[in-house]
């Protein structure tokens, strides 16, 4: 453990003192499945930006909302909600394309509708894990896709999958 | 000229196997989108045959047609069934996965019952449900008005007590007595006798019996056929019969008044099979 605390931070540390920072932003669209076979499949947007200490590292923070994710016996019973992530990114550019990955916190807040009536409200902060790879484009540009894992949110494990649409100034 | 033969063969049988496929007396079905639900009559029935399944069915006729035997099919429109009772009620401030998925559990809803019965629409509830509501929720898609709230609540179950299966009867010389218990008090309820029989001649009969002759006995707890009421119920009989008595507690509900009209009822149900000879 403590040798991999010792090559973060030297990674972290190097690429600050060799590289100049990039900030960017993304929207990402997509589906999300839970685990929880009462449920159908919902869908997700993120919207997320971060900065790059270095290629390799960064911080990062995105809203992600969550839409109806229905009851198989009946639409009109779903849960939908949103939260706040905070984590860290871990990136490999290969020329143009960029693997990531990354981890924090996901703070959020759930709601369970049945009709017009409000059944339910949950708030909570969850650990989340993140992969995907970016493809640069002209003009700072990129396009990509990933996967997003959040762990019990409200009961159950969240899985995403998502389009990503970045630009990096 | 040969084939003006053989066009017209075939026009001859197309027109025969019209006929033929028109003549089709069980039943026939019309597509929901062509009626309105004011032009509706709705039949909903919650029967528990015993403590372990209820089944929730439906059927819709259109009363703009005055046969009893044509139902209305569902295309995109569909029925559901709840035992949850009244969401405003509810408030889970955790797990909400899990509590909504159990609470998901008890919605249900109702599919045609294959080609045996492709107008009927039913689904199945483990347990008996005694006092609990059941709602039933015709969903119409598009500009169709929807019918969501049609309640009944569940009457209390009951155990046969006697006859015995297969008890023997004789036609000319025994009563059937037939008890239960326990009784209820409930003024809401109705008790009945259905008997049906199935006889070696291979006819079958069916009929109603009061379970009270006094209306303010609800429920007697006790009711005795004569062989006078099953002769003349049954005009005819020819005695070496399979019988199958059953006692029905029956509870109105409340029918949304979307529909044209119809009815709502929960219904608990025990059988017994006897023999009748003669």
């Amino acid at each position: 453990m403590k040798k991999l605390y010792a090559f973060v931070m030297l990674g972290l540390l190097s690429g600050v003192s060799h590289a100049e920072g990039l900030w960017y932003v993304s929207i990402s669209p997509g589906a999300a499945v839970v685990d929880n076979d009462d449920f159908k499949s919902g869908s997700v947007f993120q919207i997320y930006g971060g900065y790059q200490f270095t290629p390799y590292l960064g911080l990062e923070t995105g809203t992600t909302l969550f839409d109806k994710f229905a009851a198989k016996s009946d639409d009109r019973i779903y849960i939908q909600g949103y939260g706040q992530s905070f984590g860290v990114t871990g990136h490999v550019p290969i020329k143009r394309i960029v693997l990531n990955g990354g981890a924090g916190l996901y703070g959020w807040r759930m709601e369970a509708q049945a009709g017009n009536d409000k059944i339910g409200e949950d708030q909570g902060v969850s650990p989340y894990v993140s992969v995907g790879v970016d493809v640069i484009l002209p003009a700072n540009m990129s396009i990509g896709g990933g996967s997003y894992f959040y762990s019990d949110v409200s009961g159950t494990d969240i899985l995403t999958f998502n389009i990503h649409y970045g630009f990096r100034f | 000229m040969r084939y003006q033969k053989q066009w017209r063969c075939l026009v001859a049988w197309w027109l025969v196997a019209t006929v033929v496929s028109g003549c089709d007396l069980s039943s026939s079905t019309i597509g929901e989108d062509r009626v309105a639900t004011d032009d509706m009559d709705a039949t909903i029935r919650v029967e528990a045959r015993d403590a372990t399944v209820t089944e929730v069915w439906a059927q819709l006729r259109d009363m703009n047609i005055s046969s009893d035997n044509v139902y209305v099919t569902l295309g995109q429109d569909s029925f559901r069934a709840s035992t949850v009772g009244d969401f405003s009620t509810l408030d889970f401030s955790d797990d909400l996965f899990g509590n909504v998925g159990d609470l998901s559990h008890d919605i249900k809803r109702l599919h045609a019952e294959g080609d045996i019965d492709p107008e009927k629409y039913s689904a199945r509830f483990p347990g008996d449900y005694v006092g609990r509501t059941f709602t039933v929720s015709f969903t119409r898609k598009g500009k169709r008005t929807s019918a969501p709230l049609s309640t009944v609540v569940m009457p209390e179950g009951f155990t046969l007590d006697g006859p015995a299966t297969d008890q023997m009867f004789s036609l000319a010389n025994d009563d059937i007595v037939v008890t239960w218990s326990p009784v209820t008090t409930n003024s809401a309820d109705a008790m009945f006798l259905n008997v049906s029989a199935s006889c070696a001649n291979g006819r079958s009969y069916e009929h109603d019996f009061e379970a009270s002759g006094d209306p303010l006995v609800v429920d007697p707890g006790t009711r005795t056929i004569t062989t006078g009421e099953l002769n003349l119920a049954f005009a005819g009989i020819i005695p070496n019969c399979n019988v199958t008595i059953m006692v029905v507690r029956s509870r109105l509900g409340i029918l949304d008044p979307a529909y044209g009209q119809g009815s709502i009822t929960a219904r608990q149900e025990r059988q017994v099979r006897v023999l009748l000879v003669p």
